[in-house]
């Protein structure tokens, strides 16, 4: 496309402007007849006006008609006049209508100045006439004019002077002024109509190269249009259509117009292991991943239905006109089978699976809705184990939003103060003696009454609330254990036991927000005991390792929490600076059996042999203190002993003077007051929602 | 209407148009009945004739007009010819019609071209007894009340313009010898048929 097409320059299609120039002509062409039909039928009233006011009547004495011109200017006024005004009526525009107007104009010019008895002034009836027919813009007509006054008046002055001079023999230069007036007349007006004919050219010229120019123009604005429109609904990556797409797609099939129309199905699918491979592979090799897996499940799917890309490593298809959920059901096994073979990467081959939800529908259904199910079902095959596949079934909404609820509820306990401490105490075997408390947390639901912690800890964990609810529980328990030990100096100095989630491991300073805890609490970091999980050892071991031996540096303890059921083994655990293995309630459940107690006994020994304490977990009966005692554990906790208790209750007990293991039995039986197989189910109960 | 307007249908407009020009141009050139006209200026005309100059009578009816046209020529005529010329008018008044029925235009037009004089011909007695029927009717006199030129003044009714009757007036206003001396005269009966 040329920039300067706004220019006079540059050439335009001869054939666009020629016809251009000839819709213009044409319209001009009709607009004239329309103006000269107006006029003639003026003109004509006007001439039997004039003959009716010059000469009305003819007389014989006092006898009178009407005088012949009065007929001449109503008949043969009128037959000059209709004819043209009939054909621009019905043929405006047409060559025959402009030229009987022409023809009829001088016509009638000659009516008039034969009327008016060849007054001079008459003649300019001919001069206008020619000045108006320049308004067709048409050389052919002026030359008709022209033919027409030359016939009229040199012609007939020439043959028949008397005509039109009155005389059998006119003057020669009389004739020639004649044919002056005439040719300059329409010299003058030839010169005008082809001066503008020309500008007309110039015109039609340039429109047709701005329409040329508009047209090319619109043609790359509606290819950009189109262009921009797929991007708005396609993946750029892979092309699959986008969420807008989908959910446009998705509603159509919804739609109440096709409620009669077989049900549909949303499949929602996230690549495994997607993550590993672009974050070892790079960007590159995870895009050749996602587009490969496109392209495999666009093989999956019938014509018609939608396989879109969600964004990341999530994909959806929409499938149509389906009988049942098993065609849903067939469609994602297919999926699944066509994504087991590896796929080659730059650097090798790779295997991805992939975890898939779907949600089975019938018209009427909201969209959203369902892709919500369809996700809701996802994330429960995600959680269910990769690769496979799960319906979506209305329960999982209801947990779903059980989920929610707690994770506002939690946001607002936090601010609420509606989280509680428990203190749960640890006995020290040997003699019998309190030496420390694990804080446990609560949470005083308003309506809910008292929730434990199995119910929303998970929750914390998974939108990371459980960060600062972790650093509130390790302050309020710091200063607690802190306030105890100042207004009770003669007791025993306790250990505050603490959980530290492996988000908190996580975070880079994590060691400086644990001593600005112990600085703003004033509790002596050895006091302060850290439980971790063995799983924060699956992650970067060094770096959990660097951070552990942080918060040594502290000064506070650290002991490894629900030892035995997670990936850390008795060879490790050398290489980690902790202080206490805890041992799991599972292994001291099992020392009535002899497999159990071997366990027990060989966790116990190691533990010795690499210089750490050890601490049983969920003790409930006296013989398993006696085992334990046996087995030279150090340290104990469970509802045997007394099962977590509030701020104000711990208190209570501190009160009374040292704590002894006999005063711990009595202890337990004035807490529990039920007899031990009770006390027992109440304690795994309530020790297994604390485990969680 | 379409598929009559043909260049056929276009012929067929001008020829009827033709007609129709033709038709009033007969008219135009169809001539009044001449005047019965004496040689002599008639004895009995109440009209002076004077004996030093050539008299052009003019027979005239003041509702005719196509002798509009022949007063515009007289007026040239005059305007050229004034010292030469004494003329006069002579509206004829026919018997029965209501007092000043003359007092046209025509009438006061004559009477204001100078040298002119515009005359009521009652009853048309003058017209009788120079012999003119037809408006527009000229009779040129010389000094000695011989006829010189009859006819009109005008190439057709009510066309002005040069014509060889105002040709041969100016021809004998100043002696000259006259191309012709009889013209054709275009205009409305001063009388009706019976009378005349």
């Amino acid at each position: 496309m040329t920039d300067n097409y706004l220019s006079d320059s540059g050439n335009a299609s001869p054939e666009r402007a020629a016809l251009l120039f000839e819709q213009h002509q044409q319209r001009i062409h009709r607009h004239t007849d329309r103006m000269f039909a107006g006029l003639m039928i003026l003109q004509w009233l006007l001439a039997i006006a004039a003959a009716l006011w010059l000469s009305p009547r003819v007389w014989a004495g006092a006898a009178s008609q009407i005088h012949t011109h009065v007929w001449a200017a109503l008949f043969l006024g009128g037959m000059i006049t209709l004819f043209p005004v009939s054909l621009a009526w019905a043929r405006p525009g047409d060559a025959l209508t402009r030229q009987s107007i022409a023809v009829g104009q001088l016509l009638m010019s000659s009516l008039l100045i034969h009327l008016t008895g060849g007054r001079i002034e008459t003649h300019f009836h001919i001069f206008g006439s020619l000045a108006f027919l320049a308004f067709y813009r048409d050389w052919r007509v002026i030359v008709t004019g022209t033919v027409v006054t030359a016939a009229d008046h040199i012609l007939r002055g020439f043959l028949w002077p008397q005509s039109i001079y009155g005389v059998e023999e006119a003057e020669a230069w009389r004739w020639l002024e004649h044919a002056g007036w005439v040719l300059f007349e329409d010299a003058f007006l030839l010169f005008s109509c082809a001066s503008s004919l020309a500008e007309l050219r110039g015109i039609c010229n340039r429109d047709a190269r701005l329409e040329e120019s508009n047209a090319d123009l619109e043609q790359r604005i509606a290819e950009r249009t189109r262009e921009v429109e797929h991007q708005a609904y396609h993946d750029a990556l892979t092309g699959l259509p986008n969420r807008a797409l989908f959910l446009n797609r998705l509603d159509q099939a919804l739609s109440p117009a096709r409620r009669s129309e077989k049900a549909v199905a949303v499949l929602y699918l996230d690549i495994d292991n997607f993550k590993r491979v672009n974050d070892t592979q790079g960007h590159a090799a995870g895009d050749l991943l996602l587009r490969t897996v496109a392209s495999r499940l666009g093989e999956c799917v019938r014509e018609g239905d939608t396989v879109a890309r969600m964004g990341g490593d999530e994909f959806t298809l929409l499938l149509e006109g389906l009988d049942g959920p098993e065609d849903a059901r067939a469609v994602a096994e297919r999926v699944l089978e066509e994504l087991a073979p590896p796929i080659s990467l730059p650097v090798g081959k790779v295997f991805v699976g992939a975890s898939m939800g779907f949600a089975y529908v019938t018209a009427g259904e909201r969209a959203d809705v369902v892709m919500r199910d369809a996700d809701t079902a996802m994330y429960h095959a995600k959680a269910a184990g990769k690769g496979t596949c799960v319906s979506f079934t209305p329960d999982m909404n209801d947990r779903a939003r059980q989920r929610s609820e707690i994770e506002a509820g939690l946001r607002q306990a936090l601010e609420n103060e509606e989280l509680r401490v428990y203190y749960q105490p640890l006995m020290d075997l040997h003699s019998g003696r309190l030496t420390g408390v694990e804080a446990l947390v609560r949470w005083q639901h308003p309506e809910k009454g008292l929730i434990f912690p199995a119910n929303f800890i998970p929750i914390a964990e998974e939108v990371g609330l459980v960060v600062p609810l972790g650093y509130w529980v390790m302050e309020d328990a710091c200063r607690c254990v802190k306030g105890w030990m100042e207004r009770y100096p003669s007791a025993p100095p306790l250990s505050i036991s603490v959980n530290l989630s492996g988000r908190q491991l996580q975070q880079s300073d994590v060691g400086a927000r644990v001593a600005e805890v112990l600085e703003r609490t004033g509790l002596p970091a050895k006091q302060l005991k850290l439980e971790i999980t063995e799983s924060v050892f699956l992650g970067d071991v060094a770096a959990v390792v660097g951070k552990l031996r942080d918060l040594k540096a502290l000064g506070v303890k650290l002991a490894i929490d629900d030892f035995g059921t997670g990936y850390s083994s008795l060879s490790t655990l050398s290489s980690f600076p902790v202080d206490t293995v805890k041992i799991d309630r599972a292994f001291i459940n099992r020392l009535g059996e002899e497999e159990g107690e071997v366990i027990v006994a060989a966790i116990i020994s190691l533990s010795r042999a690499m210089g750490l304490d050890v601490t049983s977990e969920g003790v409930e009966t006296a013989e398993q203190v006696a085992q334990l005692q046996r087995l030279d554990c150090d340290t104990a906790q469970g509802y045997f002993f007394a099962k977590p208790m509030s701020e104000q209750d711990m208190e209570e007990r501190l009160k009374s003077a040292e704590t002894s293991l006999e005063r711990s039995t009595a202890l337990r039986v004035s807490v529990c007051r039920e007899d031990i197989p009770d006390a027992r189910i109440e304690s795994r109960a309530e020790e297994k929602r604390e485990a969680a | 209407m379409g598929r009559f307007a043909s260049p056929w249908l276009f012929l067929a407009w001008l020829v009827a148009i033709g007609g129709g020009f033709r038709m009033l141009w007969r008219h135009t050139q169809t001539p009044g009945r001449p005047a019965v006209s004496q040689d002599r200026w008639p004895a009995r005309s109440r009209l002076p004739h004077p004996s030093d100059k050539v008299t052009l009578v003019l027979f005239a009816h003041p509702r005719c007009p196509c002798t509009r046209a022949t007063l515009s020529e007289l007026a040239r005529l005059m305007a050229r010819c004034r010292p030469q010329l004494t003329a006069y008018v002579l509206f004829c008044r026919p018997r029965h019609v209501p007092q000043g029925w003359e007092l046209t235009d025509s009438y006061m037009r004559a009477a204001g071209i100078p040298g002119v004089q515009a005359l009521v011909d009652l009853e048309g007695v003058e017209s009788h007894l120079f012999g003119a029927s037809t408006s527009g009717q000229v009779l040129l006199y010389d000094a000695h009340g011989s006829l010189l030129f009859t006819g009109g003044i005008t190439a057709g009714r009510g066309h002005e313009g040069d014509n060889a009757g105002q040709s041969a007036v100016v021809q004998a206003a100043f002696g000259e010898k006259l191309a012709v001396r009889s013209t054709p005269v275009f205009g409305c009966s001063l009388f009706e048929t019976a009378s005349r």
